[in-house]
């Protein structure tokens, strides 16, 4: 009673709630006839005694003057209390539209069915009268694999030349590589992909307009048709090299010659096992396109054999490209202005050339710091490849909007897409860390 | 600006920058830039034919006298560069006195040549005739083989110029009609639903539901070019021409099919009374201590926030609003369309976006783990998905999860999405700011007594923000270039306009690519003019005095 006489005060909140939390117990079992206006309009009383406790909670704090530490755990005690009612929305509506929403029906059966739509089919890649859903989508997360893999290789090599462009002290081609950063940076991604991919679909003849060099390549708005090496044969020439490779890095691991006669030795060896590759892949001749005319039907006309290109790839990888690589072009200058002084002079004072310098000296040291913002160039580069929505290339992101409109099951496949999105940015991380650990192995 | 008169001697430098000096010249110094002249006069009288025959091609093309002068202007420039290049190169590059010494040597030195040599013959055959040709391509060839780095750099970029400059001159001034894009001005700026009230009188005109946000953009915009330390020189030049060039592509009368009287009035009035704010914000702000600059800088985000809802409201007044009677029923967000579509998702974007980046930021770095941990979870899982993703997951499930009390449409969920998506990217941004600040800041914050509230707000936050204003500028930039994705989800932004204007009459049926170009440039402008204002900002951090005088 002593207590109650000296701090009424606070504790007059605290009263209130108590009372009327009794009084809506009370009134929604027993009583609701007293006061019929808690009993009918439940949802806006509620709101108002949510706002009024938070209200008169945030009273009490402001005119406290506790210590640090009790007035963190009640701001956080506050937190805690406004978020209880909308986690609790939150939850009870999803599991509401779980029971009852098929859209939101989270079980995956749905993939294993015949996906019963068309996409550009790289070699073999699906069946596409019979494969399943989960078929397609790998197809699709290979189609993305395959435009991110070859975007990121021409972004580097292209954003490595501009960046150093850019350094370099000749006045016209730092303008002109300025000029190319700062057109592409500011550029938004989409509209780049749309224009080029009306762009070159439109500037490409027409099928029967179609350009044909000697019957091996078939120029079109239909696709590029390119003479392709025999499959086996060309994993083997690559195993044939990749096997020397490792037998070049056996020989070197004291140290690499680079005497004039090692230098001499290892180049000749490098075009010996080249041209055996070489030869060991063309020796098994090349499938070429041929035009065929199945039945008599017009319009029948159609490719067969060879390697096709189509236009969509080229249009994504092409936008990919150009607007990856000003990013990259910035990594590269902001990476190698880090680099101090005295290490271009002293590759000036070994008589270096320009381009040895740049090959020994700066690059080698520009890339340790440039690795990191690669990394997040390239997980972009990923991400942006669900653009390709916009040039219709059939890639992850597109064989699951169709799937979800063909099924209408909304929220598995958005979990589908965002964990295969998710995967990719974790396994491209991961290499990026492996070749970092490598770089970074050598202290300077 | 001093203006200084061109001299012989920058055509000489300009060369030296491009082509450098060979290594072993076969001429003297004076000799050198004797030929330089004369390749120079040689050049200009080859480029008279050349001119000639592009003012023809243009007047083929039938096209306004600007359009060819710059046509032939730009095109011919370009050309006489790349021949003055390719002249120079092989004039001064062999080396000739060698030649005239030892004849057999040097031809066994120049592999090149013979290279080149052989393969003019193969191309333009070994009709006796067009002997030079091969001539002309060996030693071209030998040029290209046996220069230096510098050289080699010099024709490749110019080369790589010629060849964009030529097409995209070619293209903006001869093949392209802009006529599709001055046709549909209106629509590509304030939407279909708006533009009609405009042309046509059958239609209620809906505009004035803009002109709000206008003016107070025009203040706010001039207000805060007042408290930067760019000169009001620069300021009142910069603004007239853009004001200029506003003025002009309203009144511009081809394909107009509105009435420009009311809008150009009302234009010039609004741009004066921004010219007449920041006369007087410069000079208020040039009398007062710096702490009052800030609390104005602070009016003004605030403003920035008001301006945002106030569009919002006055666009689509809400149901409380109509139910008592203050306001009739406005555009519902599905008529929205435009640029000003975009601008509202970048300012959603920036008002909420930023508000519930601070809270994420906190909440991240929060000893309570209820409150860290679905901090963390939202913004690692946000930013692991690309922003399609996103816009799809808003559009299909958020109207679900809403159904109950809010019946959301596409452009509100896109609000949504960019708000979440961009809180969570300025969040991490501004972790590493906060994870900046000293400890002995709080320490200092704590012993003056105020509350944990007052240090985040008053102490950290502010130092946080502070230097990783770049960063943050980037990301708007990366959200700016964001809202042409709208597209996909069927929002009348502004490239979708700007890509279904081609269909809009049978005669524009060929030009997509203009008002693509448009878009772009329109886009490219906002995007690069933020970038130089984060420069200036990053310049400028080290610089600001942060002035506390009367305060303390």
């Amino acid at each position: 009673m002593e207590i109650f006489k000296q701090n009424w005060k606070d504790l007059l909140p605290t009263i209130l709630v108590i009372l009327s939390f009794l009084a809506i117990l009370l009134n929604l079992s027993l009583f609701s006839s007293f006061i019929p206006m808690i009993g009918y309009e439940q949802n806006t009383f509620f709101s108002i005694m949510y706002i009024i406790l938070i209200g008169s909670y945030l009273f009490i704090m402001s005119s406290d003057a506790d210590s640090p530490i009790i007035a963190a755990k009640k701001s956080s005690s506050l937190i805690f209390i406004i978020s209880i009612p909308l986690f609790l929305y939150l939850v009870l509506r999803i599991l509401f539209l779980i029971k009852t929403d098929s859209s939101w029906d989270i079980s995956l059966d749905f993939m294993d069915f015949v996906a019963g739509f068309s996409i550009t089919n790289w070699p073999n890649q699906v069946d596409i009268n019979n494969a399943s859903r989960w078929e397609f989508h790998i197809a699709g997360v290979i189609n993305g694999v395959r435009a991110v893999v070859v975007s990121i290789f021409l972004c580097t090599l292209i954003g490595v030349i501009i960046g150093v462009m850019r350094l370099s002290n000749h006045k016209l081609s730092s303008g002109f590589a300025t000029t190319y950063v700062e057109i592409f940076r500011n550029m938004p991604l989409a509209l780049l992909l749309f224009s080029l991919g009306t762009i070159i679909g439109s500037s490409l003849p027409e099928k029967v307009e179609q350009v044909n060099i000697d019957e091996l390549v078939w120029l079109s708005n239909q696709g590029i048709y390119i003479p392709a090496p025999d499959f086996n044969r060309l994993i083997m020439g690559l195993l044939l090299i990749a096997a020397f490779k490792i037998f070049t890095s056996y020989l070197d691991r004291n140290g690499v010659d680079d005497s004039i006669e090692g230098v001499r030795k290892r180049g000749m060896m490098w075009a010996a096992i080249i041209g055996i590759s070489a030869s060991v892949i063309v020796q098994a001749g090349f499938d070429t396109t041929l035009l065929s005319k199945p039945s008599d039907s017009p319009g029948s006309w159609k490719y067969e054999g060879g390697f096709k290109i189509s236009i969509e790839f080229i249009a994504l990888v092409a936008g990919l490209t150009i607007y990856t690589s000003a990013i990259v072009a910035e990594i590269v200058r902001g990476s190698i202005q880090s680099l101090p002084r005295g290490q271009v002079e002293a590759a000036i004072s070994l008589s270096l050339n320009p381009i040895q310098r740049l090959r020994l000296v700066i690059l080698p040291q520009a890339l340790r710091s440039m690795i990191p913002s690669l990394n997040n160039q390239y997980m972009n580069v990923w991400k942006n490849s669900s653009l390709a929505l916009i040039v219709s290339y059939n890639d992850l992101f597109y064989i699951n909007v169709v799937i979800l409109n063909k099924v209408g099951k909304a929220v598995p496949t958005f979990f589908l897409i965002l964990i295969s999105y998710q995967i990719g940015s974790l396994i491209t991380s991961a290499l990026m860390n492996m070749y970092n650990r490598r770089v970074t192995s050598v202290k300077i | 600006m001093k203006i200084r008169k061109l001299t012989f001697d920058d055509l000489h430098n300009l060369e030296l920058s491009i082509l450098d000096k060979p290594k072993k010249p076969w001429f003297e110094d004076d000799l050198g830039t004797n030929i330089t002249k004369i390749v120079t006069l040689l050049c200009s009288i080859i480029l008279l034919p050349i001119a000639k025959i592009r003012w023809d091609h243009s007047l083929d093309a039938e096209v306004s006298l600007f359009d060819s002068i710059l046509y032939v202007l730009l095109g011919s420039l370009v050309y006489g560069l790349i021949l003055w290049l390719i002249i120079l190169l092989i004039v001064k590059f062999p080396n000739w006195r060698k030649l005239l010494d030892s004849p057999t040597e040097y031809m066994v030195e120049q592999w090149a040549f013979a290279v080149g040599f052989m393969l003019g013959l193969l191309l333009f055959g070994t009709n006796i005739e067009h002997i030079f040709l091969p001539i002309l391509s060996g030693l071209v060839f030998n040029s290209l083989f046996r220069l230096d780095w510098k050289a080699k750099l010099g024709i490749f970029t110019s080369l790589l110029i010629f060849y964009s400059i030529e097409g995209i001159s070619e293209f903006i001034f001869i093949v392209a009609d802009w006529d599709v894009v001055f046709a549909n001005r209106g629509t590509l700026f304030v939407g279909i639903t708006i533009n009609s009230g405009i042309v046509s009188p059958n239609i209620e005109n809906e505009s004035w539901r803009l002109w709000p946000s206008v003016v107070l953009l025009y203040i706010i915009i001039t207000a805060a070019f007042a408290t930067t330390k760019i000169s009001p020189k620069n300021f009142y030049s910069s603004y007239t021409l853009f004001n200029i060039f506003c003025l002009l592509f309203v009144w511009y009368p081809v394909e107009r099919n509105y009435n420009p009287n009311e809008t150009l009035l009302k234009l010039s009035i609004i741009s004066l009374f921004g010219a007449i704010f920041y006369y007087f914000t410069h000079r208020y702000v040039k009398k007062v201590e710096e702490y009052i600059v800030n609390r104005i800088r602070f009016y003004l985000v605030l403003t920035t926030v008001l301006l945002f809802f106030m569009t919002i409201m006055i666009l689509d007044p809400p149901e409380f609003l109509i139910n008592s009677g203050i306001a009739k029923p406005g555009l519902n967000p599905g008529q929205w369309g435009g640029l000003y579509v975009n601008l509202i998702l970048i300012s959603a974007a920036l008002v909420m976006g930023f508000s519930l980046a601070v809270l994420l930021a906190f909440g991240r770095r929060s000893d309570q783990l209820f409150i860290s941990i679905p901090s963390t979870f939202i913004i690692e899982f946000v930013r692991s998905g690309p922003m399609v993703a996103w816009l799809f997951i808003a559009l299909f499930i958020l109207p679900d999860i809403l159904e109950p009390f809010y019946d959301i449409d596409v452009v509100m969920s896109s609000i949504f999405a960019f708000t979440i998506f961009g809180a969570c990217y300025i969040s991490e941004v501004l972790r590493g700011g906060l994870q900046d600040v000293r400890t002995g800041q709080k320490e200092a914050a704590t012993a003056l007594g105020l509350s944990p509230t007052q240090i985040k707000l008053y102490v950290e936050l502010p130092s946080a923000i502070r230097t990783t204003i770049p960063a943050i500028v980037s990301i708007f930039i990366g959200l700016w270039k964001d809202t042409t994705l709208l597209y996909l989800l069927g929002v009348l932004d502004f490239f979708y306009i700007a890509r279904i204007l081609p269909n809009t009459e049978f005669r524009f049926g060929d030009n997509y690519i203009e008002p693509l170009l448009f878009a772009a440039t329109l886009f490219w402008l906002f995007a690069f003019i933020l970038s130089r204002i984060s420069l200036k900002i990053e310049e400028g951090l080290g610089l600001v005095r942060e002035g506390g005088g009367e305060m303390t």
